[in-house]
């Protein structure tokens, strides 16, 4: 949505007429909860971090006695293991692509909690092409891939700059409709909404099952020239989707006076927390 | 025995012949169209052998024109004799023509209660019968109906603010008569001439308040007259933010009142995202707030009706004014097109906050040209016709503009030049046709256009040294709903104890959630046009008989059937209304009501806040339409006509409640709506008192509520009961206007209100990146909903006007203090953190206006 105008423009002129003051935070009216974390791709181990709600600190609390225990497509799977810093491993246990997992975390201070996920299908890269021009200091990429048309798929498409054997995510821009406005040239513009930036899209504005999208990167966005890009197409379950949009539009609400006082996407009752999964395929592509 | 049975037999049929009576609508046919009534009279003895029994009264030499050839008897006699002086009876094979003694008949005085000096209609005027104390008020067209019995009578006609006009009339007819009364000056005495008996009369006092635009002198923030501002010292109406947010009535949301203009809806009813109200003081003539016991011709949303009634403009001569403020210029003109037959009212006013930046940008030397400006038409034509017959054509257009104009090199010969504009607005129309039937019965005919647009605009444009700008992007956003509606309503009045009201309303709506237009030439990619219209019909058919048992017990009850489709979805509802009033002594009454209320458009809000971006959705099967129940009690006593105590409490349920699910976002509002809100309940109780004066040198209102309101939604805040945003505990203002002199006014209003609730994040959790599943980030929650409150709330207002008579009018001088003592209200408060070390979170209070003094020049002509 385009409100995001709107409110900057509130904004301004609030500044014309307002005044702040700062006081002493009241003491908080709220109990512990749990937060769940475990994105986890297929072929990866399956894996669980727990931590619980801090107030008003930012001190990361582990929590380290809880009982996990998974089902894969309804069937025990075993119980979790716990290793260090809040993370739970399910020994020997990879995540299979078309199954469903369901884990339970039961604690003596926490209501059970019980959450699950079905593992996407790997999505392949048919082609990516990558065009460098120099006279616009840009690096245009352009990907093919095959969807599904039978069911409803959601995507995320993340650069990774590649320099001395190590590999960042980089920023990058796109026209294309499919990231619906997300990933304008003009980024630092208040004409985007409240998704800008967002990676991940979905396949509502595809018009055939052969996805054709084009990217760019600035050049001048880096310190580093970077030789190589790795690109990742991760095929998302809604979940994840849901999760990674409402990342990215909490981090733009940022400190915006009047917007919705809303959490993070959650997909745990009675908890914070995301536990889902997707699937990746990339490639790798030198500069020209 | 069979002798029995056969004697019986022949006596039950001859008793059967003797006793059976002419049937008065047998249809005869008569070979003339013009009669003699006795001649009338033999014809039809003639043709049906019935036998005619009438006194000397009655005029039998009388000529008679009959419509129709073929015609029952009942419809010939009914077309030849008047009714109001005798009755017909049938009986045997006799028709009795029988006189209604003098004192029995009863004749009808009707007609319009105006303006002596402008000629605007007057709503709810009392017409009282001071023998009896019986009578009427006029309904929203001035329009009043009376019946009397065949004597002489002392009528009296009165309105707040008018002198009393008291007239004989010995009725021998029915008779229109249309009343002009004369306004007070403000510092003329209060003279009681008629008993405290006439001053309710037929008038409900449940729940609600109506006021003359001219009596409403409340300034808001920089000066500025507004209507909502005058409605917010009444009990049970508050603002949900300092200066923003809307109207809040009995503690519900802006969007659920139902806000008309001349019979139509408003859907955003205020500028400047809340400030001021759309409704240009200038333009209305009379305003009634209710807040509970809603009659039947009401509904569509479950807190409140605002019902604004435009001025017709003056039928005697041509008048206007214009004034000037810190903020605003406003200018209005009325009066006669051809005198006491049409006239029109045009007002306009424009704010020139752009104007002044633009100035001081220019000055400046820069290239960016920006401003905001709100701007308002009203315009309305009437023409009578006749007697029975006047059309009215009202229009209202207002609006908020935000653009922004700037240009700049973007290479050593390419210069780019953008603008970008953001504006949303009402358009509204309504064409009314009254037409008075005859003396029981009024009707009003209206056709409905509304419409609300959010629009967003963005054009580039490129130019090479000294070529012209040629365009190449063009994004275009658009938003909003637009209504189309018919409306008939009938106001039928048989008697002084019966008071009928019944209609019917047909609506279209066509919802826009969001249609983009997007024109890039300059990355050679294909344009992008999105459009979506939502199309829903509303019905609804109600009926309400205000009825007056005995002189003590005045009673209004009704049922509106409303429905709704939309898609392949229908809902229906039927909506009792029943409110009641009982009068213990003339000056002292007891109140008492129920009505339920639906309401099947939501608002979806993308902010706490009341902004235009909101969007309006009609119900889905998923989405239910809100549902309210409210009761009210109350006691209303009359010290005297001027000063009056009114104690109220209410009681308010409400399902189906919208609220945005904890983790929800909205990626997509126009599709995903549904999906990221919850459906809960919510209830509301509160008390409200006010004691008011009205007339005098000193007058003014202290008004009190004391209310709770709680929602409960099954997923949000764990599935507990919390505070709604707009549950004030304690609401307390006083207002005191004191004439100094004929010339000088001087105005005081203070008030105070318990904070609203507020959500603050005070918990810190930890968040994986979507990015980098080994990579965290620590992100707050709100874990409690509404469990915080905003600091209280209270500040002084203070104002003086200076009126002058000049050669051609009247000149004022009005100064005013918008916040006298400079209280620091909170508007806002938030958690923030050092993004750098995100230790020590602290609370930040955000305020608004402060202290300001503002000046205004008007002059009426």
């Amino acid at each position: 949505m385009n409100y995001f105008k709107l409110l900057t423009s509130l904004i301004l002129f609030l500044l014309l007429v307002s005044c702040e003051e700062e006081e002493e935070l009241p003491e908080a009216k709220s109990h512990q909860i749990i937060s769940v974390n475990s994105l986890i791709g297929v072929d990866s181990l399956i894996q669980v971090k727990l931590s619980k709600s801090t107030g008003t600190s930012v001190e990361i609390k582990y929590i380290s006695d809880a009982r996990i225990t998974a089902q894969k497509n309804d069937k025990e799977l075993g119980e979790f293991i716990y290793r260090q810093n809040g993370i739970y491993e399910l020994p020997g246990q990879y995540l299979a692509s078309e199954s469903k997992y369901q884990i339970t975390v039961t604690h003596p201070s926490f209501k059970k909690i019980t959450t699950n996920t079905f593992a996407p299908e790997k999505v392949s890269i048919n082609d990516i092409k990558l065009v460098n021009d120099e006279s616009e200091g840009k690096t245009t990429f352009h990907l093919k891939f095959t969807d599904d048309a039978s069911q409803n798929n959601y995507y995320m498409l993340l650069v990774k700059g590649i320099a001395n054997n190590k590999s960042n995510v980089i920023q990058y821009y796109s026209n294309d409709i499919v990231f619906e406005g997300n990933l304008n040239v003009n980024d630092n513009d208040f004409d985007q909404n409240m998704l800008r930036g967002s990676r991940s899209f979905s396949d509502k504005n595809f018009e055939s099952s052969q996805v054709e999208i084009s990217f760019y990167i600035l050049n001048n966005d880096f310190f580093v020239d970077y030789p190589k890009y790795k690109i990742e197409l991760y095929h998302l379950n809604e979940d994840y989707f849901n999760y990674e949009r409402s990342f990215v539009s909490l981090q733009n609400k940022d400190d915006i006076l009047f917007s919705n006082k809303t959490n993070l996407y959650s997909n745990v009752e009675e908890a914070f927390g995301i536990f889902s999964s997707y699937a990746l395929d990339y490639k790798i592509v030198s500069k020209q | 025995m069979v002798k029995f049975i056969f004697t019986f037999s022949l006596l039950l049929c001859f008793l059967s012949a003797y006793c059976q009576n002419v049937n008065l609508q047998q249809e005869i046919s008569l070979p003339k169209s013009r009669y003699q009534l006795s001649e009338l009279l033999e014809e039809i003895t003639d043709q049906t052998k019935a036998q005619f029994s009438f006194t000397s009264e009655l005029n039998t030499n009388k000529r008679v024109q009959l419509s129709d050839s073929v015609s029952s008897i009942r419809d010939i006699l009914n077309q030849s004799i008047n009714l109001k002086n005798f009755k017909i009876q049938a009986r045997g094979n006799k028709i009795f023509i029988i006189s209604i003694p003098p004192y029995d008949r009863k004749y009808r005085i009707s007609g319009y209660i105006s303006d002596a000096k402008s000629g605007e209609v007057l709503i709810n005027a009392t017409v009282a019968n001071l023998s009896n104390f019986t009578g009427t008020v006029s309904n929203n067209f001035g329009f009043y109906s009376l019946s009397l019995k065949n004597k002489t009578h002392l009528l009296q006609f009165s309105f707040v603010g008018y002198k009393e006009v008291l007239l004989d009339v010995e009725l021998e007819r029915d008779t229109t008569i249309n009343i002009s009364l004369q306004p007070k000056t403000i510092l003329q005495e209060v003279k009681v001439t008629a008993d405290e008996r006439t001053n309710n009369i037929n008038h409900l006092f449940v729940s609600s308040n109506s006021f003359q635009a001219k009596n409403m002198q409340q300034t808001g923030v920089f000066g500025e007259n507004d209507l909502f501002q005058n409605l917010r010292h009444l009990p049970g109406v508050q603002n949900s933010n300092e200066g923003l947010g809307g109207l809040n009535i009995r503690n519900g949301s802006p969007d659920q009142n139902l806000i008309l203009l001349d019979d139509v809806p408003v859907y955003y009813s205020s500028h400047l995202m809340g400030l001021y109200s759309v409704f240009n003081q200038d333009a209305i003539n009379q305003v009634k707030l209710v807040k509970g016991g809603f009659p039947a011709h009401y509904g569509g949303r479950v807190s409140s009706v605002l019902d604004i009634r435009m001025k017709d403009g003056n039928t005697k001569k041509l008048e206007g004014g214009y004034s000037l403020g810190l903020l605003t210029a406003k200018f209005n003109l009325n009066g006669p097109i051809k005198k006491d037959k049409t006239t029109f009212n045009l007002s306009i006013r424009r704010t020139y906050l752009d104007l002044l930046i633009n100035g001081i940008l220019d000055l400046s030397g820069s290239n960016v040209n920006a401003g905001y400006y709100f701007g308002d038409l009203n315009w309305k034509i009437v023409h009578r016709f006749s007697q029975r017959d006047k059309l009215y054509f009202s229009t209202y257009w207002g609006g908020d503009l935000y653009s922004i104009k700037s240009s700049e090199d973007i290479s050593t010969n390419i210069r780019e030049k953008v603008r970008y504009k953001l504006g949303w607005g009402n358009f509204t129309n309504s064409l009314r046709w009254n037409h008075v039937y005859n003396n029981h019965l009024f009707g009003n005919t209206t056709l409905i256009l509304s419409r609300y647009t959010f629009l967003l605009k963005e054009k580039r444009s490129e130019k090479n040294n000294d070529s012209d700008y040629i365009e190449n992007y063009n994004h275009e956003f658009k938003s909003g709903i637009r209504d189309f509606s018919f409306k008939t309503e009938f106001d039928f009045i048989p008697d002084y104890k019966h008071y009928l009201k019944f209609g019917l309303e047909a609506s279209l709506h066509h919802t826009k959630p969001g249609s983009d237009f997007l024109k890039n030439t300059r990355d050679n990619n294909p344009g992008i046009s999105t459009d979506e219209l939502i199309k829903s019909k509303e019905v609804n058919l109600y009926g309400e008989a205000q009825i007056r048992f005995g002189k003590k017990l005045l009673v209004n009850m009704g049922t509106r059937w409303s429905s709704f489709f939309v898609d392949n979805t229908y809902y229906s509802t039927i909506e009792p209304r029943l409110n009641s009033q009982y009068f213990l002594t003339p000056k002292w009454s007891l109140t008492g009501s129920f009505s339920q209320m639906t309401q099947y458009l939501h608002l979806v809000r993308t902010s706490t806040l009341s902004l235009p971006t909101d969007l309006w959705f009609p119900v889905t099967k998923k989405i239910k339409p809100i549902d309210s129940f409210q009761y009210t009690a109350g006691t209303h006593y009359s010290f005297n006509k001027s000063v009056k105590l009114n104690i109220e409490i209410y009681h308010k349920l409400s399902r189906n409640l919208l609220d945005l699910k904890e983790t929800s976002y909205f990626q997509d509002v126009s599709s995903d709506w549904e999906y990221m809100v919850e459906n809960g309940k919510g209830w509301s109780k509160g008390l409200e008192i006010e004691l008011s004066k009205s007339k005098g040198k000193t007058n003014g209102n202290i008004a009190y509520t004391l209310s709770r309101s709680r929602v409960k939604f099954e997923s949000i805040n764990n599935g507990k009961a919390y505070a709604s945003p707009y549950d004030r505990r304690h609401n307390f203002s006083i207002q005191v206007n004191q004439f100094i002199s004929n010339k000088t006014k001087f105005s005081a209003f203070w008030t105070y209100g318990t904070g609203l609730p507020a959500t603050l994040s005070t918990s810190n959790i930890s968040a994986i990146s979507p990015y980098d599943p080994s990579s965290f980030e620590t992100k707050t929650v709100f874990t409690e909903r509404n469990s915080y409150r905003l600091p209280d709330y209270h500040r002084l207002d203070l104002s003086i006007s200076f009126t002058k008579k000049k050669k051609h009018g009247t000149r004022s001088w009005d100064i005013s203090i918008y916040n006298f003592y400079n209280r620091k209200n909170t508007s806002f408060m938030y958690v923030s953190t050092d993004n750098n070390t995100y230790t020590d979170p602290k609370l930040k209070k955000i305020h608004l206006f402060s202290f300001i003094p503002s000046v205004s020049y008007s002059y009426k002509f």
